[in-house]
């Protein structure tokens, strides 16, 4: 690694020292530095011709974003009525969720209800990203765990079109059950418990979630907990959960996430930890006027007791969480499974 | 950070634009983004890699790119001076078109 990026810094010297040169003189310059290195002459020429070139740089990407609007308004398709995939009847359309747009749909064949999730066709115009949601979809539907969303099917609608069938549940987000206040300690340590058994079943399978937050876990009418959008927050990378631009998606990111850093299953222990303090205090443990200063709360912040919000907390409970808010990931439980182990001792 | 400073600069660019522009409704947002994922997708890919390789210009570029910075604003946030982030601006932005082309 430090010998490419020394390597680097050679070229970006001599790189700096031919954009300068008038064009006339870049090729006696480029043969004087290259002195017959054949592949270090291939490398300037190709860097000197994509510094001429134009470049997707050149535009700050919020000025495309904000100029996209009218015409991905304009793409939107018209859901009503229907027939995706010559067997998916779509009943309803639904809500953009972070990756793409949820319709409920009527599976025909086999005659059931189901949730359906369109991926961007942008994104999917990307073989690579493609490939990636594919993989990652075959891991999730092979997880086969009570608490993960189910994945029935994948496919193609006509359009180009990608797609996922899954379930269709009948519930109720902790985003929503949080709306109307903290939640029971019973219930708490109930959906907790479930989450942590869902992500360790993903953790073995080496994926992690990355984006959990009371949105994305559904509660089903029967008090089961299934966690959504397994995987998709990856596809995206760094940047792509970003533009989601809420304030509320940066305060459930652990600080390695916030920091852009590699992270590892333990920055799904970090948000479950947030999700939980919230569940039991209805606030938020690092808030902030913006996401910025939210960031800063969370790789700084000190975390308010949460005896000094609510009383009736078990103890080891409370220890529990703020075990897994460590702004260090090695101070952490390590595993989700070691979560769900602990909760199994408070239940 | 990259994620901050998309936010913020948001949160800046609406203000300055007051009412020339409608507010983004939050349904809107993320079907936006999505439209622009795979670019994205690919260049956060590769400043990832150009941060392995010299981890200030890719500094350079998050403001520039992600923030919306000028070369003057860039400076100050990264406490260089202008010439010094216009020079790194420039390998880096050489360097990633590279990549992203291939």
């Amino acid at each position: 690694m430090a010998d490419r990026a020394s390597e680097w810094q050679r070229l970006s010297d001599a790189l700096a020292l031919l954009i300068d040169l008038p064009a006339s003189e870049q090729k006696a310059r480029l043969d004087a530095i290259a002195r017959g290195d054949a592949a270090l002459r291939a490398e300037l020429v190709s860097l000197l011709r994509a510094h001429d070139a134009r470049s997707a740089l050149d535009t700050p990407v919020l000025d495309v974003l904000l100029i996209s609007q009218e015409k991905v308004e304009a793409t939107l398709p018209a859901w009503s009525d229907e027939v995706i995939g010559a067997r998916y009847h779509v009943l309803a359309a639904g809500v953009g969720g972070g990756m793409g747009v949820v319709v409920k749909a009527r599976d025909d064949r086999l005659d059931r209800v189901v949730a359906l999730k369109f991926l961007s066709s942008h994104l999917l115009e990307n073989v690579v990203a493609r490939e990636r949601f594919r993989v990652e979809a075959r891991a999730i539907a092979s997880l086969d765990h009570p608490n993960v969303c189910a994945i029935y099917d994948m496919g193609d609608a006509s359009d180009d079109r990608f797609f996922i069938s899954m379930p269709y549940y009948h519930g109720e987000t902790i985003a929503a059950k949080l709306a109307r206040g903290p939640l029971a300690i019973d219930d708490v340590v109930s959906y907790a418990l479930q989450a942590a058994r869902g992500l360790a079943a993903a953790h073995a399978r080496r994926i992690i979630h990355r984006d959990i937050k009371p949105a994305n876990l559904i509660v089903t009418s029967d008090g089961v907990m299934k966690i959504l959008d397994f995987g998709i927050a990856k596809l995206g990378g760094k940047a792509m959960t970003a533009p989601g631009f809420t304030p509320g998606t940066t305060s459930y990111m652990s600080p390695e996430q916030t920091r852009a850093e590699v992270v590892d299953p333990r920055t799904d222990v970090w948000s479950l930890g947030v999700v939980m303090y919230e569940m039991l205090t209805r606030v938020r443990p690092f808030r902030g006027a913006d996401a910025r200063a939210v960031a800063v709360a969370i790789c700084e912040g000190e975390l308010e007791a949460i005896s000094a919000l609510r009383r009736d907390v078990p103890g080891a409970l409370e220890r529990l969480v703020a075990a897994m808010l460590a702004k260090r990931a090695g101070e952490r439980p390590a595993t989700a499974k070691g979560v769900a182990r602990e909760l199994e001792g408070i239940e | 950070m990259r994620h901050i400073l998309i936010d913020s600069a948001l949160t800046r660019r609406t203000q300055k634009r007051g009412g020339g522009l409608q507010p983004l409704s939050l349904d809107a947002v993320p079907i936006i983004a999505e439209t622009r994922s795979e670019d994205l997708l690919a260049l956060d890919e590769a400043l990832g890699r150009l941060a392995e390789l010299n981890q200030r210009q890719a500094r350079v570029v998050e403001c520039r790119y992600f923030g919306g910075m000028n070369i003057e604003d860039t400076a100050v946030a990264l406490d260089m001076s202008a010439a010094t982030v216009k020079r790194d601006w420039t390998l880096a932005r050489a360097w990633l078109n590279r990549e992203l082309q291939n």
